[in-house]
């Protein structure tokens, strides 16, 4: 067996346990070891793959507004992180006179948990996704939902009201932003048949050796529903991280930092910690559905082309988070209600008319094409005009009004 | 006892005392939270079983929606401020009790009367492709129906938020 740049990590996993083995440990204890290592290993590099967004994320928004960005702490500031993290372990840890203890203290650990247990679906390189199961997109996304728990618990527990509005501004906010996530997945899951992770990058994968990067040509980004559900997902998926223009629920300037305020020390860096790990998971999951996964040329070694793929759909976030104002609360949820969700509709049936029709020939392609061109493009030019433009009035409801 | 069966009981330990703390505990959101400790303790003992599409809806139904909805519905009447004493028998908690009574009942009934059922030789490779398949052939009606029923749930939210165009008019 020889050793790989690809396959290291997977076959220092497997000399581990075989040494295990070979020492005569008990079968329990091997066990708990083969699930203790992907466990530790996933932490340690994608905490530290935090730390280091962090510090990226403040030089690349810097460059942009024409600032300077951290530059005291080691060369180009790169030790930022460390002197935050330890100035965040020794604040003072300070607890609301009118909080609820246990939720208070509760909320922090609850945030972190879907963060890091996600990471045990995604298939960060070939070989390697620590639990295979047959639903894991789905699975993903059920996982992610107990966030919005976190942050309630969090804006009650602290009783202030500002916590408690941008727990209610987070709640429904995730509630809208779910539904287009979901449906924005849907077409990739369609197409290959299965809600097997692993399934759907291998289908993204080259057909045949020596194809361009890997077989580039097979992402499904390159096919009208792919990028239609790509922008659809990516959109709503910033959303669903809280993520600028979409940080209503923070709104440092309209309720001071929303369910986090009250939280201090390494509370609150824990808050920041689910942030930017759920960013990173998602951006690996989005590479996974529609840029292909791990698949990359034959050179780079698969978890590497995954963590560029990663990189690159971070930078993209970090623009728009640098360029665009925050949204309004109305027009987040119109935007969620009355544009994305119609549109990935769409797109699911504009999905459906590309795997039905054939395209073995070229000819049989530009059908193909058109077909689904004829169902989006109008689509998108009418919801784009039924939104475009509408003052906004007070809302009266018939029957809800009291 | 080996580790599968020793993860059963730890499961179930936390299921029970998630439901436990659901119906005991006086403050609302400490008793939404135990419930969603259960729901949590539900999914894992469908995943013990195989039937990981189950465990998933479980978790993206009960803890990702209906949680919420009991979220939503702490917040927006201010449950705390009413927060009621559980040990006093109103008529709404008798019937509750004889509800419970009856599904308990019907549950310990069927229990009883299993028999050990013969496990397949062949262990099934995944669930969620035959659920797909019988959904979209065998069970086809009752489906469409349930997305009937739900369909006009849906536009009776949509009518009861509507807006009133003839009052914003004369307002």
């Amino acid at each position: 067996m020889t050793v790989t740049l690809d396959q290291g990590f997977v076959q220092a996993y497997q000399w581990i346990l075989g040494v295990a083995r070979d020492l005569g440990l008990p079968v329990w204890l091997v066990t708990l070891l083969s699930l203790a290592i992907p466990v530790v290993v996933v932490i340690a590099i994608y905490a530290g793959f935090f730390a280091f967004l962090t510090w990226l994320e403040r030089k690349v928004i810097s460059r942009i507004q024409n600032r300077y960005g951290p530059n005291r702490v080691g060369p180009f500031g790169l030790f930022q992180p460390v002197a935050d993290g330890i100035k965040a372990l020794t604040k003072e840890d300070v607890i609301p006179a009118g909080a609820d203890r246990l939720l208070h203290w509760l909320a922090p650990c609850v945030v972190v948990v879907p963060a890091i247990t996600v990471y045990a679906l995604l298939p960060l390189g070939r070989n390697m996704t620590a639990v295979d199961t047959d639903v894991s997109v789905l699975l993903f996304f059920a996982i992610s939902s107990v966030s919005t728990l976190a942050l309630f618990i969090a804006g009650w527990a602290s009783h202030n009201k500002y916590s408690m509005l941008g727990a209610m501004r987070a709640i429904a906010q995730m509630i809208s932003y779910e539904l287009p996530l979901v449906l924005g997945a849907l077409p990739a899951i369609m197409v290959v048949g299965s809600m097997n992770l692993g399934a759907i990058v291998k289908a993204q994968g080259p057909q045949a050796t020596g194809e361009l990067f890997g077989g580039i040509a097979h992402w499904n980004l390159w096919t009208p529903w792919g990028f239609v559900g790509f922008v659809a997902f990516f959109i709503a998926g910033m959303a669903e991280l809280n993520r600028s223009p979409f940080d209503i629920a923070e709104g440092e300037s309209e309720i001071i930092a929303g369910f986090h305020t009250e939280y201090s020390g390494f509370k609150f860096a824990l808050f920041f910690m689910a942030e930017y790990l759920s960013t990173i998971a998602f951006s690996a999951l989005a590479s996974s559905l529609y840029l292909g996964g791990w698949n990359g040329p034959a050179f780079l070694p698969s978890w590497l082309v995954l963590f560029l793929k990663i990189f690159g759909l971070i930078f993209v976030m970090m623009w728009i988070r640098s360029t665009l104002p925050r949204l309004r609360v109305d027009q987040l949820m119109a935007f969620s209600w009355k544009f994305l969700l119609p549109l990935a509709i769409v797109n699911i049936f504009a999905t459906g008319l590309w795997h039905v029709l054939p395209r073995a020939t070229l000819a049989d392609k530009a059908v193909a094409w058109g077909a689904a061109a004829l169902v989006l493009i109008p689509t998108y030019l009418l919801l784009a005009k039924l939104n475009g433009g509408r003052a906004t009035e007070q809302r009266r409801y018939r029957y809800a009004d009291l | 006892m080996d580790i599968a069966q020793l993860g059963f009981v730890l499961l179930s330990a936390v299921t029970i005392a998630g439901a436990l703390g659901a119906t005991t505990i006086n403050d609302l959101p400490r008793a939404l939270l135990s419930l969603v400790l259960f729901f949590f303790g539900v999914a894992a003992l469908f995943f013990m079983l195989h039937a990981e599409f189950i465990g998933v809806v479980q978790v993206l139904v009960y803890v990702g929606a209906v949680a919420v909805l009991f979220v939503f519905a702490i917040v927006l009447t201010r449950a705390r401020l009413q927060a009621t004493e559980i040990g006093r028998l109103v008529p709404s908690r008798v019937l509750g009790i004889l509800g419970a009574a009856v599904v308990g009942a019907g549950l310990v009934g069927v229990v009883v009367r299993t028999t050990d059922v013969p496990l397949p030789a062949v262990a099934p490779l995944g669930t969620t492709a035959p659920i797909g398949e019988a959904l979209m052939t065998r069970y086809l009606l009752p489906f469409e129906i349930a997305s009937v029923l739900l369909t006009a749930a849906l536009i009776g939210a949509v009518v009861i938020a509507l807006e009133d165009g003839e009052q914003r008019r004369s307002a």
